[in-house]
C-alpha cells in the first residue's frame, strides 16, 4: 500500500506537546528562557498544579501574584495552560477525619470549600486557561478518599466551570497507569457526563504500552456510543528510561491521543523538531520485539523504530530508504540513525529514518490487540486449554503463567526451595507483631496476555492451587486469591487447606475475570491469615466453557 | 545575569521534583475487601477497615488514617 502522495484517511497528526512543569517556581528570567525553549522546541501546552494551599493559605485569602505572572508568560508565547485542581488545601480537611498533617494535600476537602476554590479559580483565570484538572491522579497516593467523593469534586467543578466559563473543559484522570478496566467502567458511568477529556498515564513497564493502548482505543473507546466517548489525552506517567518519553510520545500520537505532556526535561528539538509536520500513518514489526512507526510528510515517509533490546532491523527491498538510493539513511542529529547500508541498528532509544517508506509492508492505522501479540517475541499461547506454573519441571516450569518475574513487587518476595521432593515456593510471614512490614505473604501471578487479556468477564476460569497441608493441625493455615474483576480488585472466600504434610489441590471458579496486569499482575495468592507459612508446588489456570442461559419454556 | 548553566540547573532540579513527583507504578484503588468476613483468618483477625489499612500499607507504603479507611470500606459495603 502506497502511502507517498495524497494524504490517507487513517493519517494522524501529532498531537499537541506538552510540558508538565511548574512555572511558579522559576524567577522570571529563568522562566522566560525555559519556556523560549519548549516552543522552539514544539511544545504547545503546559500543564502545572494550581496549588490550593498556595493560591488560598487561609479560608477566603486568596493570592494569585505567581499563578498570574506564570500563566501570563506562557500565554504569552502562545502556550495553552492546563491547571490543576489541587492538593487540598491543609486547612480544607474535616478535621473529625484525623488526617496527619503530611497527608492532608491527599485528602478530601469539604465541599463548600472546595466550590469556592473553584468557583474563584475558574472565575479568576476566565479566558485565560480552558482546561481544569480535577486533583493530579485520584489513586492511593494522591486522592485519600473513597470513589463517590473523587467523583462529586469532579461533579461540583464541572458544574461550576459549565455556569462560569462556557469554554472551560474538565479533565478526569485515571487513577492508574492505563487502568482499562477503571476507564471502561467510568466511562459507562454516570461521572463520565462531567469529564470532557480523559487523562491517562503512561506506564513504566514499555512492555504493556502498545497492548494497553490497542485495546484502549481499538475495544474501550470505539465501544462506546458517540456520546460517551471522549478525547484521550496523555498526563505523565513513569519512564524507565529517558528515551521511553519518546516512545511514550510516539505511541500517544499511533493511538491518536490528542495531546501528550512529559517532564519539560524530556522535551528536546533534537528529537522533536524532526517530527514537526508529519502524520502518522501506519506501522510495520520489522523484527520481533521491534516496532517502527511510519509518518507521512512533505517530504516523504519517515519511520521511527526501536526495540527492548539491542538489535539490527534488516532493510528488505521493500524497507530501503526510498529517499536515500545508496540505502543509506540520512543522518543529520545525533537521534538519527546512521545506518549501514543493509540494516539499522535499533534500541530503546527510538531511531529517525528519514525516507523509509517501508512500502508494502506497512499497516495501515494504529495496531491492534492481535498485531501487538503477532509481534512480541516466545510461543504463543492462545489456543492452549490451560497454563501453569510448576517449579519441579524442568522445562518450561512457567507456561504462560508467571510468578518469578514478579518476587520484586511489594509483599511478594516469596522463595522458591525444594520441598518432599517437589520444587515450591513458599511465603516468608515474620508471625512477629510490628513486623508485618517484612511479610511476605502473596504471590504474584500473571497470565500470558496472549492467552487471556481484558474480555471483561467473558471467560469463566479454575484456578488449582496445589500445596503442602497445614502441619499445624485444623485451620491454622489457608489462603484465598486476590484477583481482577470487572469490578476492580476481588477476593475469593477462604480456603482453609486440610491438615498433613501430604499434597492438597484446591480449586477456585471465577466467572467475573478481567486480566490486563493492571500494576503488572493478574491474581495473586494470600495466604495472610494462616499460622504457617504456605508452600505451593504448581498452580493451574484452565479456562471453563461458558454457561448458556436456559433455553426459555415453550 | 542567567546563563546557560544557570537554566541547566534549573532544568534538572525541575526534573528531579518531577521524578519525586510522581509515584511509583501502585494501585490505582483501594482493594475491595467488602466480601471478607471481620475478626476471621482472612481479614487477619482485624476489622475491615483496620485489614485495608494494613493492606494498602502493605501494597503502597501509605498508613490510611482509621476514619478514612472506614469511609471506603462503607463505600465498599454499599456497592456490594
Amino acid at each position: 500500500m502506497a502511502l507517498l502522495g495524497a494524504r490517507p484517511a487513517w493519517a494522524t497528526p501529532r498531537p499537541v506537546l506538552g510540558a508538565n512543569v511548574d512555572l511558579t517556581l522559576l524567577p522570571p528570567e529563568p522562566r522566560a528562557q525555559l519556556l523560549d525553549r519548549l516552543v522552539q522546541a514544539g511544545v504547545g501546552s503546559v500543564r502545572m498544579q494550581l496549588d490550593w494551599n498556595r493560591v488560598e493559605p487561609a479560608r477566603g485569602r486568596f493570592t494569585w501574584k505567581s499563578f498570574d505572572a506564570a500563566v501570563d508568560a506562557a500565554r504569552a508565547r502562545g502556550l495553552d495552560v492546563v491547571l490543576v485542581l489541587g492538593p487540598c488545601a491543609d486547612w480544607a480537611v474535616n478535621p473529625s477525619w484525623e488526617v496527619p498533617p503530611a497527608d492532608r494535600c491527599c485528602s478530601v476537602p469539604r465541599p463548600e470549600y472546595w466550590r469556592s476554590y473553584v468557583k474563584s479559580a475558574i472565575s479568576h483565570f476566565r479566558g485565560r486557561v480552558r482546561y481544569w484538572q480535577v486533583r493530579e491522579q485520584p489513586d492511593v497516593r494522591n486522592f485519600r478518599g473513597a470513589p463517590s467523593e473523587y467523583a462529586s469534586l469532579v461533579a461540583e467543578a464541572a458544574k461550576l466551570a459549565r455556569s462560569l466559563d462556557p469554554a472551560a473543559r474538565i479533565i478526569v484522570p485515571e487513577a492508574g497507569h492505563l487502568d482499562l478496566s477503571a476507564i471502561d467502567r467510568f466511562l459507562r458511568s454516570n461521572g463520565s457526563r462531567s469529564c470532557n477529556v480523559v487523562g491517562v498515564y503512561m506506564p513504566s513497564d514499555s512492555s504493556r504500552l502498545l497492548l494497553s493502548w490497542a485495546v484502549l482505543t481499538n475495544e474501550v473507546l470505539a465501544s462506546r456510543q458517540t456520546s460517551q466517548r471522549r478525547p484521550v489525552w496523555v498526563l505523565g506517567g513513569e519512564a524507565a528510561s529517558p528515551e521511553q518519553w519518546q516512545v511514550n510520545y510516539l505511541v500517544a500520537w499511533a493511538f491518536g491521543a490528542e495531546r501528550c505532556y512529559l517532564p519539560a526535561d524530556a522535551i528536546d528539538p533534537s528529537w522533536v523538531s524532526p517530527l514537526r509536520d508529519l502524520d502518522y500513518q501506519g506501522f510495520v514489526t520489522p523484527a520481533p520485539g521491534a516496532w517502527a512507526f511510519v509518518f507521512g510528510g512533505s517530504a516523504g515517509p519517515v519511520a521511527t523504530a526501536w526495540s527492548e533490546a539491542e538489535i539490527s532491523v534488516p532493510l528488505t527491498p521493500a524497507l530501503n530508504p526510498t529517499a536515500t538510493p545508496t540505502g543509506t539513511a540520512v543522518s543529520q542529529e545525533p537521534a538519527l540513525a546512521r545506518a549501514p547500508q543493509t540494516t539499522v541498528a535499533v534500541g530503546p532509544r527510538p531511531v529517525l529514518i528519514p525516507g523509509a517508506g517501508f512500502g508494502e509492508s506497512v499497516q495501515p492505522g494504529a495496531p491492534s490487540r492481535e498485531a501487538v501479540l503477532a509481534a512480541r517475541k516466545g510461543l504463543s499461547l492462545s489456543a492452549v486449554p490451560m497454563v501453569y506454573f510448576d517449579p519441579s519441571l524442568p522445562e518450561r516450569s512457567e507456561f504462560g503463567l508467571s510468578n518469578r518475574a514478579l518476587r520484586k513487587l511489594r509483599g511478594g518476595e516469596v522463595t522458591e526451595e525444594p520441598r518432599q521432593g517437589r520444587n515450591c515456593v513458599h511465603t516468608r510471614m515474620t508471625y512477629l507483631s510490628g513486623q508485618e512490614e517484612q511479610d511476605n505473604p502473596w504471590l504474584y501471578f500473571d497470565v500470558d496476555d496472549a492467552w487471556l487479556y481484558f474480555d471483561r468477564g467473558k471467560t469463566r476460569l479454575a484456578i488449582t492451587v496445589e500445596c503442602e497441608g497445614s502441619w499445624m493441625g485444623e485451620k491454622k493455615l489457608g489462603f484465598n486469591l486476590l484477583y481482577d474483576s470487572t469490578t476492580g480488585y476481588r477476593f475469593t472466600p477462604w480456603q482453609w487447606v486440610d491438615p498433613g504434610y501430604g499434597w492438597h489441590c484446591y480449586r477456585v471458579t471465577l466467572d467475573d475475570v478481567n486480566f490486563a496486569n493492571r500494576d503488572g499482575w493478574d491474581f495473586r495468592i494470600n495466604a495472610k491469615g494462616s499460622k504457617h507459612d504456605l508452600w505451593v508446588c504448581s498452580v493451574t489456570v484452565e479456562k471453563l466453557p461458558v454457561e448458556q442461559p436456559a433455553a426459555a419454556a415453550p | 545575569m542567567f546563563g546557560k548553566g544557570w537554566l541547566l540547573v534549573i532544568l534538572v532540579l525541575l526534573g528531579t521534583m518531577i521524578a519525586l513527583a510522581t509515584p511509583p507504578a501502585s494501585a490505582a484503588q483501594y482493594t475491595n475487601v467488602s466480601g471478607l468476613q471481620p475478626w476471621s483468618a482472612e481479614s487477619n483477625y482485624m476489622s475491615l477497615a483496620g485489614y485495608l489499612r494494613w493492606t494498602t500499607f502493605k501494597e503502597q507504603g501509605v498508613w490510611l488514617s482509621m476514619q478514612e479507611a472506614k469511609r471506603i470500606v462503607a463505600e465498599q459495603m454499599m456497592e456490594q
